[in-house]
Protein backbone atom coordinates (compact mmCIF):
# COMPACT_ATOMS: atom_id res chain seq x y z
CA UNK A 1 0.00 0.00 0.00
CA UNK A 2 3.04 2.54 0.75
CA UNK A 3 4.40 1.69 -2.25
CA UNK A 4 1.66 4.25 -3.72
CA UNK A 5 2.32 7.22 -1.69
CA UNK A 6 5.39 8.17 -3.47
CA UNK A 7 3.61 9.13 -6.92
CA UNK A 8 1.42 11.18 -4.65
CA UNK A 9 2.58 14.29 -5.56
CA UNK A 10 2.21 16.02 -1.86
CA UNK A 11 4.53 13.16 -0.30
CA UNK A 12 7.41 14.57 -2.38
CA UNK A 13 8.57 17.03 1.30
CA UNK A 14 12.01 16.06 2.11
CA UNK A 15 10.31 14.36 5.78
CA UNK A 16 7.89 12.39 4.44
CA UNK A 17 10.22 11.12 2.28
CA UNK A 18 12.20 9.78 5.08
CA UNK A 19 8.96 8.51 7.00
CA UNK A 20 8.83 6.25 3.35
CA UNK A 21 12.51 4.97 3.39
CA UNK A 22 12.39 4.28 6.90
CA UNK A 23 8.82 2.03 6.58
CA UNK A 24 10.42 0.93 3.69
CA UNK A 25 13.82 -0.59 5.45
CA UNK A 26 11.62 -1.65 8.49
CA UNK A 27 9.46 -3.91 6.24
CA UNK A 28 12.56 -5.33 4.59
CA UNK A 29 14.30 -5.43 7.60
CA UNK A 30 11.43 -8.12 8.88
CA UNK A 31 11.40 -9.91 5.96
CA UNK A 32 14.76 -10.68 6.42
CA UNK A 33 14.21 -11.56 10.04
CA UNK A 34 11.93 -14.15 8.45
CA UNK A 35 14.02 -14.94 6.38
CA UNK A 36 17.27 -15.53 8.83
CA UNK A 37 14.70 -17.26 11.23
CA UNK A 38 14.09 -19.71 8.42
CA UNK A 39 17.64 -20.38 7.24
CA UNK A 40 18.21 -20.58 11.51
CA UNK A 41 15.17 -23.66 12.07
CA UNK A 42 16.72 -25.72 9.13
CA UNK A 43 20.56 -24.31 10.13
CA UNK A 44 19.44 -25.74 14.38
CA UNK A 45 18.01 -29.08 12.81
CA UNK A 46 21.32 -29.68 11.00
CA UNK A 47 23.40 -29.23 13.67
CA UNK A 48 20.98 -31.33 15.92
CA UNK A 49 21.19 -34.23 13.44
CA UNK A 50 24.79 -33.70 13.20
CA UNK A 51 26.08 -32.98 16.47
CA UNK A 52 24.00 -33.33 19.08
CA UNK A 53 22.32 -36.86 18.08
CA UNK A 54 23.16 -38.68 14.70
CA UNK A 55 21.54 -38.53 11.37
CA UNK A 56 19.82 -42.03 11.83
CA UNK A 57 18.08 -40.36 14.82
CA UNK A 58 16.80 -37.23 13.15
CA UNK A 59 17.50 -37.08 9.51
CA UNK A 60 19.05 -34.00 7.81
CA UNK A 61 16.24 -31.73 6.52
CA UNK A 62 16.90 -32.78 2.55
CA UNK A 63 16.74 -36.48 3.60
CA UNK A 64 13.40 -35.87 4.56
CA UNK A 65 12.38 -33.47 2.14
CA UNK A 66 13.33 -35.82 -0.87
CA UNK A 67 11.65 -38.61 1.23
CA UNK A 68 8.55 -36.75 1.35
CA UNK A 69 9.11 -36.18 -2.25
CA UNK A 70 9.32 -39.34 -3.12
CA UNK A 71 5.97 -40.58 -1.14
CA UNK A 72 4.08 -37.77 -2.75
CA UNK A 73 5.15 -39.32 -5.86
CA UNK A 74 4.14 -42.97 -4.82
CA UNK A 75 0.31 -44.45 -4.93
CA UNK A 76 0.38 -45.30 -1.58
CA UNK A 77 0.73 -41.40 -0.80
CA UNK A 78 -2.33 -40.72 -2.69
CA UNK A 79 -4.52 -44.07 -0.91
CA UNK A 80 -3.73 -43.14 2.35
CA UNK A 81 -4.37 -39.48 2.28
CA UNK A 82 -7.91 -39.85 0.66
CA UNK A 83 -8.24 -42.13 3.54
CA UNK A 84 -7.76 -39.67 6.01
CA UNK A 85 -9.41 -36.72 4.22
CA UNK A 86 -12.66 -38.53 3.94
CA UNK A 87 -12.81 -38.94 7.24
CA UNK A 88 -11.46 -36.05 8.74
CA UNK A 89 -14.65 -34.71 6.60
CA UNK A 90 -17.01 -37.23 7.24
CA UNK A 91 -16.37 -36.84 11.16
CA UNK A 92 -16.69 -33.12 10.70
CA UNK A 93 -19.85 -32.75 8.47
CA UNK A 94 -21.07 -34.62 10.99
CA UNK A 95 -20.17 -32.38 14.11
CA UNK A 96 -21.85 -29.62 12.11
CA UNK A 97 -24.95 -31.19 12.15
CA UNK A 98 -25.16 -32.08 15.72
CA UNK A 99 -23.47 -28.65 16.37
CA UNK A 100 -26.89 -26.82 14.77
CA UNK A 101 -29.24 -28.52 17.27
CA UNK A 102 -26.83 -28.34 20.18
CA UNK A 103 -26.25 -24.42 19.44
CA UNK A 104 -29.99 -23.76 19.18
CA UNK A 105 -30.68 -25.09 22.02
CA UNK A 106 -27.59 -22.82 24.05
CA UNK A 107 -28.53 -19.97 22.33
CA UNK A 108 -32.25 -20.30 23.15
CA UNK A 109 -32.82 -22.18 26.54
CA UNK A 110 -31.73 -21.71 29.66
CA UNK A 111 -30.98 -24.93 31.36
CA UNK A 112 -30.14 -25.99 28.53
CA UNK A 113 -27.27 -23.54 28.31
CA UNK A 114 -26.22 -24.45 31.64
CA UNK A 115 -26.23 -28.07 31.09
CA UNK A 116 -23.99 -28.59 27.52
CA UNK A 117 -21.77 -26.08 28.54
CA UNK A 118 -20.68 -27.63 31.48
CA UNK A 119 -20.74 -30.86 29.41
CA UNK A 120 -18.85 -29.28 26.50
CA UNK A 121 -16.39 -27.47 28.72
CA UNK A 122 -15.48 -30.94 30.20
CA UNK A 123 -15.52 -32.69 26.96
CA UNK A 124 -12.70 -30.27 25.87
CA UNK A 125 -10.52 -30.74 28.56
CA UNK A 126 -10.29 -34.85 28.32
CA UNK A 127 -6.93 -35.70 26.69
CA UNK A 128 -7.59 -37.15 22.77
CA UNK A 129 -5.74 -39.67 23.34
CA UNK A 130 -8.48 -41.45 25.85
CA UNK A 131 -11.27 -41.18 23.01
CA UNK A 132 -8.32 -42.44 20.32
CA UNK A 133 -7.45 -45.31 22.95
CA UNK A 134 -11.57 -45.84 24.13
CA UNK A 135 -12.41 -46.74 20.12
CA UNK A 136 -9.58 -48.80 19.64
CA UNK A 137 -11.58 -51.14 22.79
CA UNK A 138 -15.30 -50.24 21.84
CA UNK A 139 -15.16 -50.05 17.59
CA UNK A 140 -11.88 -52.09 17.09
CA UNK A 141 -9.79 -51.54 14.06
CA UNK A 142 -12.19 -49.45 11.50
CA UNK A 143 -12.61 -46.57 9.64
CA UNK A 144 -15.26 -45.43 12.14
CA UNK A 145 -12.94 -44.37 15.04
CA UNK A 146 -11.65 -41.35 13.27
CA UNK A 147 -15.12 -40.46 12.10
CA UNK A 148 -16.37 -40.32 15.71
CA UNK A 149 -13.07 -38.92 17.45
CA UNK A 150 -13.47 -35.74 14.92
CA UNK A 151 -16.99 -36.02 15.28
CA UNK A 152 -16.93 -35.90 19.31
CA UNK A 153 -14.00 -33.51 19.63
CA UNK A 154 -14.96 -30.66 17.19
CA UNK A 155 -18.42 -30.24 18.13
CA UNK A 156 -17.79 -27.98 21.32
CA UNK A 157 -15.77 -25.59 19.40
CA UNK A 158 -18.49 -25.73 16.36
CA UNK A 159 -21.15 -25.83 18.71
CA UNK A 160 -20.06 -22.88 20.84
CA UNK A 161 -19.26 -20.26 17.74
CA UNK A 162 -22.57 -21.31 16.75
CA UNK A 163 -24.52 -20.15 19.74
CA UNK A 164 -22.14 -17.24 20.11
CA UNK A 165 -22.95 -16.05 16.42
CA UNK A 166 -27.07 -16.24 17.94
CA UNK A 167 -26.57 -15.00 20.57
CA UNK A 168 -24.79 -11.84 19.33
CA UNK A 169 -28.05 -11.36 16.79
CA UNK A 170 -29.13 -7.97 16.89
CA UNK A 171 -32.16 -8.38 18.34
CA UNK A 172 -33.81 -5.02 17.09
CA UNK A 173 -33.47 -6.43 13.54
CA UNK A 174 -35.78 -9.47 15.21
CA UNK A 175 -38.20 -6.97 16.52
CA UNK A 176 -38.26 -4.95 12.96
CA UNK A 177 -39.11 -7.67 11.07
CA UNK A 178 -41.86 -9.21 13.42
CA UNK A 179 -43.32 -5.61 12.89
CA UNK A 180 -43.40 -6.11 9.09
CA UNK A 181 -44.62 -8.97 9.29
CA UNK A 182 -41.58 -11.24 8.08
CA UNK A 183 -42.32 -14.93 8.37
CA UNK A 184 -40.15 -17.51 10.43
CA UNK A 185 -38.20 -18.58 7.35
CA UNK A 186 -37.42 -15.26 5.93
CA UNK A 187 -36.02 -14.41 9.53
CA UNK A 188 -33.79 -17.15 9.21
CA UNK A 189 -32.25 -17.13 5.79
CA UNK A 190 -32.32 -13.02 6.44
CA UNK A 191 -31.17 -12.04 9.55
CA UNK A 192 -29.92 -15.40 11.34
CA UNK A 193 -28.04 -17.53 9.56
CA UNK A 194 -25.79 -14.18 7.88
CA UNK A 195 -25.54 -12.85 11.25
CA UNK A 196 -24.08 -16.19 12.09
CA UNK A 197 -22.17 -17.71 9.62
CA UNK A 198 -19.15 -15.38 10.53
CA UNK A 199 -18.71 -16.87 14.03
CA UNK A 200 -19.31 -20.29 12.65
CA UNK A 201 -17.06 -20.29 10.00
CA UNK A 202 -14.05 -18.64 12.65
CA UNK A 203 -14.95 -22.12 14.36
CA UNK A 204 -14.74 -24.42 11.89
CA UNK A 205 -11.84 -23.23 11.11
CA UNK A 206 -9.76 -23.89 14.53
CA UNK A 207 -12.24 -27.43 14.25
CA UNK A 208 -11.08 -28.54 11.17
CA UNK A 209 -7.33 -28.30 12.80
CA UNK A 210 -8.09 -30.26 15.96
CA UNK A 211 -10.44 -32.84 13.92
CA UNK A 212 -7.16 -33.59 11.66
CA UNK A 213 -5.19 -33.82 14.41
CA UNK A 214 -7.62 -36.56 16.16
CA UNK A 215 -8.31 -38.29 13.47
CA UNK A 216 -4.38 -38.40 12.73
CA UNK A 217 -4.07 -40.00 16.47
CA UNK A 218 -7.18 -42.50 16.43
CA UNK A 219 -5.53 -43.47 12.77
CA UNK A 220 -2.28 -44.06 15.21
CA UNK A 221 -4.14 -46.76 17.59
CA UNK A 222 -6.61 -48.45 15.42
CA UNK A 223 -7.09 -48.12 11.90
CA UNK A 224 -6.01 -50.37 9.02
CA UNK A 225 -5.08 -47.13 6.47
CA UNK A 226 -4.07 -43.70 6.47
CA UNK A 227 -1.69 -41.00 7.84
CA UNK A 228 -1.66 -41.52 11.28
CA UNK A 229 -0.93 -45.71 10.36
CA UNK A 230 1.68 -44.72 7.95
CA UNK A 231 3.33 -42.45 10.88
CA UNK A 232 3.06 -45.61 13.03
CA UNK A 233 4.35 -47.95 10.96
CA UNK A 234 7.59 -45.96 10.41
CA UNK A 235 7.64 -45.80 14.35
CA UNK A 236 7.55 -49.35 14.87
CA UNK A 237 10.08 -50.27 12.70
CA UNK A 238 12.47 -47.43 13.58
CA UNK A 239 12.08 -45.52 10.01
CA UNK A 240 12.35 -41.93 11.46
CA UNK A 241 12.95 -40.57 7.87
CA UNK A 242 9.40 -41.80 6.89
CA UNK A 243 7.87 -40.72 9.86
CA UNK A 244 9.07 -37.43 9.50
CA UNK A 245 8.35 -37.19 5.89
CA UNK A 246 5.13 -37.94 6.98
CA UNK A 247 4.71 -35.75 9.71
CA UNK A 248 5.91 -33.12 7.21
CA UNK A 249 3.24 -33.41 4.51
CA UNK A 250 0.64 -33.55 7.27
CA UNK A 251 1.32 -30.41 8.49
CA UNK A 252 1.83 -28.95 4.87
CA UNK A 253 -1.92 -30.35 4.37
CA UNK A 254 -2.85 -28.74 6.98
CA UNK A 255 -1.64 -25.08 6.44
CA UNK A 256 -2.84 -25.63 2.66
CA UNK A 257 -6.15 -26.33 4.07
CA UNK A 258 -6.13 -24.11 6.56
CA UNK A 259 -5.08 -21.13 4.68
CA UNK A 260 -6.63 -21.95 0.62
CA UNK A 261 -9.47 -23.07 2.00
CA UNK A 262 -11.00 -21.52 5.29
CA UNK A 263 -9.09 -18.23 4.94
CA UNK A 264 -10.16 -17.71 1.72
CA UNK A 265 -13.95 -18.49 2.70
CA UNK A 266 -13.90 -16.25 5.16
CA UNK A 267 -13.04 -13.60 3.37
CA UNK A 268 -15.63 -14.07 0.69
CA UNK A 269 -18.35 -14.60 3.41
CA UNK A 270 -17.04 -11.41 5.64
CA UNK A 271 -16.70 -8.91 2.53
CA UNK A 272 -20.29 -7.55 3.24
CA UNK A 273 -19.25 -6.41 6.78
CA UNK A 274 -16.36 -3.97 5.89
CA UNK A 275 -17.62 -1.23 4.14
CA UNK A 276 -14.54 -0.93 1.92
CA UNK A 277 -15.10 -4.66 0.36
CA UNK A 278 -12.49 -6.81 0.58
CA UNK A 279 -9.83 -6.45 3.29
CA UNK A 280 -10.68 -8.32 6.82
CA UNK A 281 -11.68 -5.78 9.26
CA UNK B 1 -2.97 -19.39 13.80
CA UNK B 2 -5.71 -21.58 14.41
CA UNK B 3 -4.77 -22.68 18.36
CA UNK B 4 -4.44 -18.77 19.07
CA UNK B 5 -8.35 -18.82 18.26
CA UNK B 6 -8.56 -21.86 20.97
CA UNK B 7 -7.70 -19.52 23.54
CA UNK B 8 -10.40 -17.17 22.54
CA UNK B 9 -12.98 -19.77 22.01
CA UNK B 10 -12.67 -21.10 24.86
CA UNK B 11 -13.10 -18.31 26.95
CA UNK B 12 -16.56 -17.60 24.78
CA UNK B 13 -17.68 -21.17 26.26
CA UNK B 14 -16.53 -19.93 29.47
CA UNK B 15 -18.36 -17.48 29.51
CA UNK B 16 -21.39 -18.80 28.16
CA UNK B 17 -21.13 -20.79 31.63
CA UNK B 18 -20.70 -17.83 33.66
CA UNK B 19 -23.15 -15.84 32.66
CA UNK B 20 -25.73 -17.91 33.18
CA UNK B 21 -24.81 -17.77 36.85
CA UNK B 22 -27.44 -16.45 39.31
CA UNK B 23 -28.88 -18.07 41.86
CA UNK B 24 -31.68 -19.76 41.15
CA UNK B 25 -34.91 -19.92 44.22
CA UNK B 26 -35.27 -22.75 45.96
CA UNK B 27 -38.66 -24.37 44.27
CA UNK B 28 -38.41 -27.36 42.41
CA UNK B 29 -37.53 -25.80 39.03
CA UNK B 30 -34.26 -23.47 40.78
CA UNK B 31 -33.10 -27.49 42.02
CA UNK B 32 -33.01 -28.51 38.47
CA UNK B 33 -30.95 -25.55 37.63
CA UNK B 34 -28.30 -25.89 40.18
CA UNK B 35 -24.75 -26.42 38.90
CA UNK B 36 -23.87 -29.28 41.05
CA UNK B 37 -27.50 -31.27 40.12
CA UNK B 38 -26.95 -30.47 36.45
CA UNK B 39 -23.04 -32.11 36.96
CA UNK B 40 -24.59 -35.08 38.41
CA UNK B 41 -27.45 -35.59 35.96
CA UNK B 42 -24.19 -35.25 32.66
CA UNK B 43 -22.31 -37.25 35.23
CA UNK B 44 -25.49 -40.25 35.43
CA UNK B 45 -25.84 -39.57 31.52
CA UNK B 46 -22.11 -40.49 30.98
CA UNK B 47 -21.95 -43.38 33.16
CA UNK B 48 -25.67 -44.62 31.70
CA UNK B 49 -24.33 -44.56 27.70
CA UNK B 50 -20.87 -46.17 28.96
CA UNK B 51 -23.32 -49.00 30.38
CA UNK B 52 -25.34 -49.58 26.93
CA UNK B 53 -22.16 -49.58 24.97
CA UNK B 54 -21.17 -52.52 27.11
CA UNK B 55 -24.03 -54.03 26.87
CA UNK B 56 -24.46 -53.48 22.75
CA UNK B 57 -20.31 -55.17 22.92
CA UNK B 58 -19.48 -57.54 24.68
CA UNK B 59 -16.17 -56.53 25.00
CA UNK B 60 -16.43 -53.50 26.26
CA UNK B 61 -16.71 -53.72 30.44
CA UNK B 62 -19.57 -52.66 32.46
CA UNK B 63 -19.00 -49.81 35.04
CA UNK B 64 -19.39 -52.12 37.80
CA UNK B 65 -16.48 -54.43 36.85
CA UNK B 66 -14.60 -51.32 35.91
CA UNK B 67 -15.18 -50.07 39.31
CA UNK B 68 -14.32 -53.37 41.25
CA UNK B 69 -11.39 -53.67 39.25
CA UNK B 70 -10.32 -50.00 40.02
CA UNK B 71 -11.09 -50.78 43.74
CA UNK B 72 -8.44 -53.75 44.00
CA UNK B 73 -5.86 -51.62 41.95
CA UNK B 74 -5.94 -48.83 44.06
CA UNK B 75 -6.05 -50.70 47.29
CA UNK B 76 -3.11 -53.21 46.10
CA UNK B 77 -5.35 -56.49 46.67
CA UNK B 78 -4.79 -59.18 44.14
CA UNK B 79 -6.25 -59.46 40.84
CA UNK B 80 -5.51 -63.13 40.61
CA UNK B 81 -2.84 -65.19 39.77
CA UNK B 82 0.85 -62.91 40.16
CA UNK B 83 -0.52 -59.59 39.48
CA UNK B 84 -1.17 -57.38 41.87
CA UNK B 85 -2.92 -53.61 42.41
CA UNK B 86 -0.42 -51.08 41.42
CA UNK B 87 -1.33 -47.61 42.03
CA UNK B 88 0.44 -45.24 43.68
CA UNK B 89 3.83 -45.65 42.29
CA UNK B 90 2.82 -45.39 38.27
CA UNK B 91 0.55 -42.35 39.12
CA UNK B 92 3.84 -40.64 41.45
CA UNK B 93 6.11 -41.66 38.61
CA UNK B 94 3.97 -39.59 36.02
CA UNK B 95 3.25 -37.01 37.89
CA UNK B 96 6.93 -36.86 38.50
CA UNK B 97 7.94 -36.53 34.68
CA UNK B 98 4.19 -34.06 34.05
CA UNK B 99 5.92 -32.01 36.60
CA UNK B 100 9.36 -31.72 35.68
CA UNK B 101 7.97 -31.23 32.01
CA UNK B 102 6.15 -28.20 33.05
CA UNK B 103 8.47 -26.68 34.96
CA UNK B 104 10.80 -26.38 32.41
CA UNK B 105 8.22 -26.14 28.83
CA UNK B 106 6.21 -23.37 30.70
CA UNK B 107 9.14 -20.75 31.62
CA UNK B 108 10.97 -21.36 28.33
CA UNK B 109 7.51 -20.93 25.94
CA UNK B 110 6.46 -18.05 28.58
CA UNK B 111 9.65 -15.76 27.91
CA UNK B 112 9.43 -16.68 24.11
CA UNK B 113 6.25 -15.61 23.92
CA UNK B 114 7.19 -12.24 25.77
CA UNK B 115 10.58 -11.99 23.58
CA UNK B 116 8.27 -13.00 19.89
CA UNK B 117 5.79 -10.46 21.02
CA UNK B 118 7.75 -7.55 22.15
CA UNK B 119 10.16 -7.42 19.50
CA UNK B 120 10.03 -7.24 15.74
CA UNK B 121 12.82 -8.96 14.77
CA UNK B 122 12.31 -11.70 17.17
CA UNK B 123 8.70 -12.07 15.64
CA UNK B 124 10.14 -12.85 12.20
CA UNK B 125 13.00 -14.95 13.56
CA UNK B 126 10.82 -16.96 15.35
CA UNK B 127 7.40 -16.74 14.50
CA UNK B 128 7.09 -19.17 12.16
CA UNK B 129 9.09 -21.90 13.23
CA UNK B 130 6.75 -21.98 16.35
CA UNK B 131 3.87 -22.12 14.00
CA UNK B 132 5.81 -25.19 12.70
CA UNK B 133 6.24 -26.92 16.14
CA UNK B 134 2.53 -26.13 16.63
CA UNK B 135 1.50 -27.92 14.05
CA UNK B 136 3.41 -30.67 14.45
CA UNK B 137 0.88 -33.52 16.10
CA UNK B 138 1.73 -34.55 19.70
CA UNK B 139 2.29 -38.56 18.62
CA UNK B 140 4.85 -37.31 16.46
CA UNK B 141 7.09 -36.23 19.13
CA UNK B 142 5.94 -38.74 21.61
CA UNK B 143 7.58 -40.96 19.09
CA UNK B 144 10.60 -38.91 18.38
CA UNK B 145 11.09 -39.24 22.38
CA UNK B 146 10.98 -42.18 22.90
CA UNK B 147 13.16 -43.32 19.78
CA UNK B 148 15.52 -41.38 21.45
CA UNK B 149 15.47 -41.76 24.59
CA UNK B 150 14.25 -45.33 25.23
CA UNK B 151 12.76 -46.19 28.18
CA UNK B 152 14.01 -43.50 30.41
CA UNK B 153 11.79 -41.24 31.86
CA UNK B 154 13.79 -38.10 29.58
CA UNK B 155 11.26 -39.31 26.73
CA UNK B 156 8.41 -38.66 28.57
CA UNK B 157 9.88 -35.20 30.13
CA UNK B 158 10.95 -33.90 26.48
CA UNK B 159 7.85 -34.78 25.19
CA UNK B 160 5.90 -32.92 27.62
CA UNK B 161 8.60 -29.89 27.00
CA UNK B 162 7.94 -29.86 23.01
CA UNK B 163 4.35 -29.87 23.65
CA UNK B 164 4.16 -27.18 25.92
CA UNK B 165 6.64 -24.89 24.76
CA UNK B 166 4.88 -23.42 21.07
CA UNK B 167 1.53 -23.60 22.91
CA UNK B 168 2.59 -21.05 25.68
CA UNK B 169 4.44 -19.04 23.32
CA UNK B 170 1.43 -18.55 20.72
CA UNK B 171 -0.64 -17.48 23.37
CA UNK B 172 1.72 -15.19 25.48
CA UNK B 173 2.85 -13.62 22.30
CA UNK B 174 -0.43 -12.77 21.58
CA UNK B 175 -1.08 -11.63 25.24
CA UNK B 176 1.82 -8.99 24.68
CA UNK B 177 0.98 -8.00 21.30
CA UNK B 178 -2.91 -7.26 22.33
CA UNK B 179 -1.52 -4.85 25.50
CA UNK B 180 -3.22 -1.56 25.15
CA UNK B 181 -0.67 0.62 22.86
CA UNK B 182 -1.75 3.83 24.62
CA UNK B 183 -0.43 2.95 28.08
CA UNK B 184 2.85 1.85 26.65
CA UNK B 185 3.71 4.75 25.41
CA UNK B 186 2.17 6.81 28.51
CA UNK B 187 4.17 4.85 31.02
CA UNK B 188 7.35 5.31 28.69
CA UNK B 189 6.65 9.01 28.86
CA UNK B 190 5.88 8.65 32.04
CA UNK B 191 9.49 7.41 32.44
CA UNK B 192 8.05 4.24 34.65
CA UNK B 193 11.25 2.14 35.51
CA UNK B 194 11.63 -0.58 32.64
CA UNK B 195 11.35 -3.12 35.65
CA UNK B 196 7.70 -2.12 36.73
CA UNK B 197 6.57 -1.27 33.36
CA UNK B 198 7.41 -5.32 32.33
CA UNK B 199 5.63 -6.56 36.04
CA UNK B 200 2.89 -4.29 35.49
CA UNK B 201 1.96 -3.55 31.68
CA UNK B 202 3.20 -6.45 29.89
CA UNK B 203 3.05 -9.15 32.65
CA UNK B 204 -0.16 -8.19 33.82
CA UNK B 205 -1.94 -7.26 30.22
CA UNK B 206 -0.92 -10.44 28.42
CA UNK B 207 -2.34 -12.38 31.74
CA UNK B 208 -5.38 -13.21 30.65
CA UNK B 209 -4.10 -15.26 27.42
CA UNK B 210 -1.55 -16.60 29.89
CA UNK B 211 -3.99 -18.53 31.71
CA UNK B 212 -5.45 -19.88 28.71
CA UNK B 213 -2.08 -20.77 27.33
CA UNK B 214 -1.11 -22.41 30.61
CA UNK B 215 -4.25 -24.00 30.45
CA UNK B 216 -3.75 -25.26 27.06
CA UNK B 217 -0.34 -26.40 28.08
CA UNK B 218 -1.51 -28.50 30.97
CA UNK B 219 -4.14 -30.16 28.52
CA UNK B 220 -1.79 -30.73 25.94
CA UNK B 221 1.31 -32.31 27.93
CA UNK B 222 -0.57 -34.65 29.83
CA UNK B 223 -1.88 -36.04 26.62
CA UNK B 224 1.44 -36.31 24.82
CA UNK B 225 3.02 -37.59 28.25
CA UNK B 226 0.25 -40.59 27.83
CA UNK B 227 1.09 -40.97 24.37
CA UNK B 228 4.80 -41.51 25.10
CA UNK B 229 3.76 -43.80 28.00
CA UNK B 230 2.14 -46.03 26.25
CA UNK B 231 4.57 -46.39 23.32
CA UNK B 232 7.65 -46.38 24.86
CA UNK B 233 7.73 -46.87 28.60
CA UNK B 234 7.84 -49.67 31.25
CA UNK B 235 6.40 -47.22 33.86
CA UNK B 236 3.86 -44.93 34.87
CA UNK B 237 0.31 -44.28 34.08
CA UNK B 238 0.49 -44.36 30.31
CA UNK B 239 2.54 -47.93 30.67
CA UNK B 240 -0.19 -49.50 33.05
CA UNK B 241 -2.73 -48.84 30.85
CA UNK B 242 -1.31 -50.15 28.26
CA UNK B 243 0.10 -52.93 30.59
CA UNK B 244 -3.65 -54.02 30.98
CA UNK B 245 -4.52 -53.80 27.43
CA UNK B 246 -1.90 -56.30 26.46
CA UNK B 247 -3.30 -58.46 29.09
CA UNK B 248 -6.85 -58.41 27.57
CA UNK B 249 -7.77 -57.21 31.04
CA UNK B 250 -10.40 -54.49 29.54
CA UNK B 251 -11.86 -53.40 33.01
CA UNK B 252 -8.11 -51.92 34.27
CA UNK B 253 -7.55 -50.18 30.62
CA UNK B 254 -10.57 -48.74 30.60
CA UNK B 255 -10.61 -47.79 34.59
CA UNK B 256 -7.22 -46.19 33.97
CA UNK B 257 -8.38 -44.18 30.95
CA UNK B 258 -11.44 -42.82 33.16
CA UNK B 259 -8.34 -41.81 35.48
CA UNK B 260 -6.50 -39.83 33.05
CA UNK B 261 -9.84 -37.61 32.81
CA UNK B 262 -10.11 -37.32 36.22
CA UNK B 263 -6.97 -36.58 36.96
CA UNK B 264 -6.60 -34.01 34.25
CA UNK B 265 -10.36 -32.21 35.70
CA UNK B 266 -9.43 -32.47 39.24
CA UNK B 267 -5.83 -30.31 38.42
CA UNK B 268 -7.58 -27.75 36.32
CA UNK B 269 -10.45 -27.74 39.65
CA UNK B 270 -7.83 -27.54 42.14
CA UNK B 271 -5.00 -25.74 40.79
CA UNK B 272 -6.09 -23.43 37.62
CA UNK B 273 -8.87 -22.35 38.42
CA UNK B 274 -8.08 -21.13 41.72
CA UNK B 275 -5.35 -19.44 40.55
CA UNK B 276 -6.72 -18.09 37.99
CA UNK B 277 -9.75 -16.53 40.35
CA UNK B 278 -6.56 -15.44 42.28
CA UNK B 279 -5.02 -13.90 39.08
CA UNK B 280 -8.14 -12.17 38.25
CA UNK B 281 -9.26 -10.63 41.35
CA UNK B 282 -8.32 -6.81 40.84
CA UNK B 283 -10.23 -6.88 37.17
CA UNK B 284 -13.55 -9.63 37.06
CA UNK B 285 -12.54 -11.69 34.83
CA UNK B 286 -10.56 -12.70 31.17
CA UNK B 287 -11.68 -10.59 28.50
CA UNK B 288 -14.49 -12.59 27.47
CA UNK B 289 -15.02 -10.57 23.99
CA UNK B 290 -15.67 -12.40 21.61
CA UNK B 291 -12.80 -11.07 18.88
CA UNK B 292 -14.10 -11.12 15.16
CA UNK B 293 -10.40 -11.74 13.86
CA UNK B 294 -7.71 -10.34 15.47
Amino acid sequence: MSAAVPSAPEATSAHSVRELRRAVRRRWGFRLSVLLGWAAFVGVWYVVSLYLLTPQQLPQPHVVATEAGELLSQRDFGRNFQASILRVVAGFLLALLASVGLGLLIAYNRWWRRFLVNTLLFLVSVPTVSFAILSLLVLGVSPMGPILNAMIVTTPYITMNLAQGLTGVDRRLIVMSEAFGRTRAQMITGILVPASLLSVLGGTRLAFAVAWRVGLLTEVFASADGIGLQIRRSFESYDIRGMLAWALLFIVIMLLIENLVFRQLERLLSRWRSPDGGAAP
Amino acid sequence: MSDMRAREDLAGLRSLGARSGPKAPPTMRGFLQRPWFIGLLALGLLLLVWQWISWVNLQVPGVGEIARFMFTEISGGSHGGALSGEFWAPLAVSLQRYAVGLAIGVPVGAVLGMVIGGVRWARGLFNDTVLVLLALPAVVWAFLASLWFGLSSWGPILAVVLTVVPFMAVNISAGVRNVDPGLAEMSRSFGVPFGRRLHHLLFGGSLPSAFTGLRLSFMTGWNSLLIVEWFGSTSGVGWRARFWYDALRYPGFVGWIFLFVILITLLDRLLLSPLERRAFQWNQRPTLAFAEEA
